[in-house]
């Protein structure tokens, strides 16, 4: 029970000094203070000896080496700095969560919700980016879980916490996960955690953000209710069956326990669900089929959130199907008179549609960019006249018979098929 | 257009918290006699601050309750259903003889689905058994032997992670080291102080471990026909061996 105390000081690796100011929250593996670190307020982890143990040899010397690595970037509260050894433990120090970030449980236990629909859908792009670019630099995550990230519900803003099991490919530090979370073939010990199994639980998460459920718990493990270690190898190992696999019924949902996942499954599009299905299909949990990597979920999250259009018959935001032009809501036919084709995308051009950094960059960054620079506008007198206004600071162009046509700052482009704008380096095409 | 522009998250059904499993935290309290006077206000004091404690072990996997027996002569639901933890602690009086043995049978009847405390609808993790006792049973002769012979049939009984504290210079060890299955999540209280310490201190852990699901490499594979928690019962030990012992100076029972 070695906890600090208020206004204790410590001594860092890099020599500088830590007071220990207030208790912030207590984990399994440790309590995080507030602390004042050379005169700037900063977060300490620190750990609970006797539950780590021999692990925390290789989390000490694991953070040194993620420290002197430098964080990947700024969405992670990567550690700066480790404490001396105290009575056979020690700490780590990292940001402080910044204001406005809520924890993940406090959005699953529908405590805080997100301000649009689109929030969650960004969220999803920033928790995917994360590990995009924790596995572009060999880093696996290892123990991903619903306590890894902070989320502003007003953007979907991620932060990444607890970044002290993350490790080279190859590395381990004795913990490979927390249930319901583990890949199936860690759970039954046949593996250790790697980047493949990082994206079983990156699945989870992403099913878990959007459907308030566990994506293998329908029906059949419901009822099995004792959650002991022989029960959780059965229904999260040997034999995992998705609540929503197309091949296999036997573990579907029920109005009971699965309401949730009712309500919001209805809500992807079509690509979202077979990512799902394909990443927690038979074969993808038994490392037998491929499951989807971070790109691919990039790509038809963004398509996703570019298909949240406005219906122009009764305004309520729907799902656009691009195979069934219906309004969801109202169920009126749907003629969209044209679409933005941008790289991997065809952005519906109804009235609140907008363009954004990300089509155009499309994932080759580090940080998935959601600035908006163009919004799809109507004309005043005709509804069917639509146009492209300008949001950014750039100067866009297209040709107009044979001549480049300037468009700056709060400027309109009319949509005429054929049309193709110029932003930067990068072209747009009316279709 | 005639209408506003509105978000899907306000067209469509609100969908409610993820369901949770819930850890049901069974307290055992012996409230005999001879839990007279700061034995049985450390139990108290200590309780009060366990249910605010418990509230940060849970999450968005466990939602944790609590149900108290208590036992003297004959035994007593404090709860009659398993409450949450925004409950409030009433008081516990010790008076009576120290009837073991019913209330084992009580807690027997409460451990089931259909006619007891486990039936929830989005499942139940295995529980917790917090036995804290300082006496010899007064309706069983051996030593609380046909009580806990009863529990070892029940299958939560057998899933449980169960934990002890043995009270007083002739702490009943035994009982409890037959009540746990496992000398190791037993721990002697002497003093009121540490009472009250280890109470919190294991009620918590033992939450953590049961609800946690945390798994390491060196967990060593269990049987797969048994229901016995080995593994977190054995990851409970552990952390109980590390308590600081109790100190003989501060002596008062
Ligand atoms: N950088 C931070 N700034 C502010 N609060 C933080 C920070 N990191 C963690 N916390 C808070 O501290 C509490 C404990 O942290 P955390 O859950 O990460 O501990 P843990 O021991 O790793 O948990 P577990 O092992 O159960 O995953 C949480 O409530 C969390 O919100
Ligand atoms: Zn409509």
């Amino acid at each position: 029970m070695a906890v600090l105390k208020k206004g204790q000081s410590l001594r860092s690796m890099n020599g500088g000094t830590i007071v220990v100011e207030t208790l912030l929250g207590e984990g399994g593996q440790g309590y995080v203070y507030k602390v004042d670190y050379n005169g700037k307020p900063m977060a300490l982890k620190w750990y609970k000896a006797d539950e780590l143990k021999d692990s925390l040899n290789w989390f000490y010397n694991n953070l040194k080496n993620n420290i002197s690595k430098g964080s990947p970037n700024s969405d992670f509260l990567w550690p700066v700095d480790l404490t001396e050894w105290v009575d056979g433990t020690f700490g780590y120090i990292m940001p402080l969560r910044p204001q406005g970030y809520e924890e993940f449980p406090a959005f699953l236990m529908a405590q805080v919700e997100f301000e649009k629909f689109s929030c969650m859908v960004d969220a999803a792009l920033n928790i995917v980016m994360g590990f995009k670019i924790l596995h572009n630099r060999g880093y696996t995550y290892q123990d991903l879980n619903d306590g890894n990230f902070f989320i502003d519900p007003k953007n979907g803003k991620v932060l990444i916490c607890d970044n002290d099991n993350v490790a080279e490919s190859g590395e381990n530090s004795g913990i490979v996960g927390k249930a319901r979370y583990m890949a199936p073939l860690v759970v039954v010990g046949k593996k250790m955690p790697d980047k493949i199994t990082d994206r079983f639980s990156m699945a989870v998460v992403l099913f878990m953000l959007f459907m308030r459920n566990h994506p293998l718990e329908g029906k059949a493990v419901q009822k099995k209710v004792i959650l002991t270690e022989n029960y959780q190898k059965k229904y999260y190992g040997e034999n995992p069956v998705f609540i929503a696999d197309p091949t296999n019924d036997t573990n579907g949902p029920t109005m009971a326990a699965n309401r949730n996942f009712l309500i919001r499954w209805p809500l992807m599009s079509k690509d979202i669900r077979d990512l799902f299905i394909a990443a927690f299909s038979k074969d993808a949990m038994a490392e037998k089929a491929s499951s989807p990597i971070e790109m691919v979920w990039c790509r038809k999250l963004l398509q996703y959130k570019s298909d949240l259009i406005y219906c122009p018959h009764c305004g309520k935001q729907i799902v656009f199907d691009h195979d069934k032009p219906v309004c969801m809501k109202c169920k009126q036919p749907l003629n969209i008179s044209a679409y933005l084709s941008v790289g991997h995308y065809m952005i519906p051009a109804v009235k609140g549609s907008t363009l954004c950094m990300e089509h155009l960059i499309d994932f080759d960054d580090e940080r998935y960019d959601p600035t908006i620079i163009g919004e799809i506008i109507c004309a005043k007198n005709d509804s069917s006249a639509i146009g492209l206004k300008n949001l950014s600071d750039g100067v866009w162009q297209y040709q107009k018979g044979g001549e480049y046509v300037k468009v700056g700052k709060g400027e309109v482009i009319h949509l005429i098929k054929g049309r193709k704008i110029k932003i930067g380096s990068h072209y747009v095409e009316v279709v | 257009m005639a209408n506003e522009m509105m978000d899907l998250l306000d067209t469509t059904e609100d969908v409610g918290g993820i369901p949770r499993r819930t850890l049901t935290i069974f307290f055992m309290i012996d409230v005999s006699g001879s839990m007279y006077g700061s034995k049985i206000g450390a139990v108290n004091s200590a309780m009060e601050e366990v249910l605010v404690d418990l509230q940060d072990v849970e999450g968005a996997d466990a939602e944790i309750k609590m149900a108290v027996l208590t036992f003297s002569d004959g035994c007593y639901w404090m709860t009659p259903q398993p409450v949450n933890l925004d409950a409030n602690w009433s008081e516990l009086k010790a008076e009576g003889l120290t009837d073991f043995y019913s209330a084992c049978k009580e807690l027997n009847d409460k451990l089931s689905v259909s006619h007891g405390f486990m039936d929830s609808a989005s499942g139940c993790y295995a529980p917790v058994l917090f036995l804290i006792t300082d006496g010899y049973p007064t309706d069983d002769t051996d030593n609380g032997d046909n009580g806990i012979n009863l529990l070892k049939k029940n299958n939560w009984y057998k899933a449980a992670i169960r934990v002890a504290i043995a009270i007083g210079d002739d702490a009943n060890k035994s009982l409890c080291e037959n009540f746990t299955g496992n000398p190791e999540t037993v721990v002697v209280a002497h003093n009121s102080v540490f009472l009250k310490k280890v109470i919190k201190k294991i009620a918590v852990t033992s939450s953590q471990v049961a609800s946690s699901g945390r798994s390491r490499t060196d967990s060593e594979t269990t049987d797969p026909n048994t229901v016995e928690s080995t593994v977190g019962n054995k990851q409970v030990g552990t952390i109980i061996k590390e308590i600081p012992e109790d100190d003989d100076d501060d002596f008062e029972w």
